[in-house]
């Protein structure tokens, strides 16, 4: 499973470790899981998710961050539903409250294409 | 009767792509008829074949006039196309020819005489009936559309997750965000629709307008979503991207184009054009 970052032109492709899932159009974030949410204009946004109580996950979702931000894609953490301020996240702390979600989980952290971005 | 113009417009439209065809002037629901030039630089075959999108164009064929590198193709379609970007042929050639992967193109307003039907001044004076039977209104505001495409669709979730329910109801009601920095106090107006500046307000009073957009086939809500957390966030660099277009002029809204000419004077003049 790869996410194309940018488009073919100039097509940058990350790899997406196999020990993380993407979420399906309506599925439910599980229980104890994190989510990295990355806009994608090839076939659409995606949701990633991974265990944060799973040492092995979390070394592959640093591998995901870092390979992003190196793509040019900006984290930011937001608040589901509105509700919780927005920043940006540097670098990847999967111990910060954000991150580290209880059962139901209250933030993602959402990968934009600020690269992207131009003067008309 | 001739009812519509077309201004001339040439180019080269690089395939699969699009091109524009200008502004033209119609009445609508007209089915006109466009001469469209092409040179496809390498293609000497007298078999060449134009395969249009079948969406956007109707019916399609070649007609055989010009030199070998040089084809007139009459194109036919429907006039709610003609403002949009339109999708360029598609090339099919024989084997043992190669087909360059571009065109150029050179559209001529000489053939606008083949244009058919015209509304008759009874149905037109049906419609001037029909816009009267409201007074003016006045639509500073676009809602949005049900998407057709599933990048959209997901983008739009990742958004309505991010503003929450009730801001994002008034996104779609609206078609637009705002977001407040709470360092710079500026608060951002963000657009869905495509080529419009991010206006920029200060105590109530709008103090810039933005021209900036997101390129490599990005969806408009990725866009809105990129803009949004910026603005909360690094509006700095928003202005470090973007280029300044200068405050807006503050418009009173105007209300909308009224014909306050009588039905009996309108229906003369119907029928004196028609």
């Amino acid at each position: 499973m790869k996410v194309t970052v940018f488009e073919k032109s100039v097509k940058k492709e990350v790899k997406i470790p196999t020990s993380l899932r993407v979420l399906g159009d309506s599925e439910k974030v599980p229980a104890g899981c994190s989510i990295f949410s990355i806009l994608n204009q090839e076939d659409g946004d995606k949701r990633i998710v991974w265990d944060s109580r799973n040492l092995a996950e979390i070394r592959d979702a640093k591998d995901l961050f870092d390979q992003l931000i190196a793509e040019g894609m900006r984290p930011y953490v937001v608040g589901s539903d509105g509700q919780k301020t927005k920043e940006i996240m540097t670098i990847f702390d999967p111990v910060a409250e954000e991150v580290l979600m209880g059962d139901a989980p209250e933030s993602e952290i959402v990968f934009t294409p600020q690269k992207a971005l131009v003067g008309g | 009767m001739a009812a519509f113009m077309g201004d001339s417009s040439s180019g080269t439209c690089t395939y699969p792509g699009t091109w524009n065809p200008g502004t033209w002037n119609s009445n609508a629901s007209d089915t006109v008829l466009k001469l469209v030039t092409y040179d496809n630089g390498t293609y000497t075959s007298s078999d060449a074949q134009v395969y249009l999108n079948p969406q956007t164009f109707t019916p399609y064929y070649l007609s055989s006039t010009g030199s070998a590198y040089e084809r007139t193709i009459d194109i036919e379609w429907q006039t709610n196309n003609l403002r949009g970007d339109i999708t360029c042929p598609a090339w099919y050639a024989p084997a043992g020819y190669t087909v360059s992967n571009s065109f150029i193109y050179n559209t001529s307003s000489n053939s606008w005489s083949d244009v058919y039907p015209v509304k008759s001044a009874k149905e037109r004076m049906r419609e001037a009936l029909r816009s009267r039977l409201a007074g003016p209104a006045i639509i500073t505001r676009k809602f949005i559309r049900t998407p057709d495409d599933i990048r959209e669709t997901r983008a739009r979730d990742a958004l309505r997750r991010i503003l929450g329910e009730e801001k994002y109801r008034n996104f779609l009601k609206n078609g637009f965000v705002t977001a407040r920095n709470p360092r710079s106090g500026y608060v951002y107006q963000i657009f869905h629709e495509r080529n419009r500046f991010v206006r920029v307000f200060k105590d109530g009073k709008c103090v810039e307008r933005l021209c900036i957009h997101l390129q490599h086939g990005f969806t408009p809500t990725d866009f809105v979503i990129t803009m949004y957390l910026m603005a909360l966030n690094n509006d700095k660099d928003i202005w470090k991207t973007a280029n300044k277009q200068g405050r807006s002029i503050n418009r009173e809204p105007s209300p909308a184009n009224y014909n306050s000419v009588s039905l009996p004077e309108l229906f003369r003049q119907f029928k004196k054009v028609g």
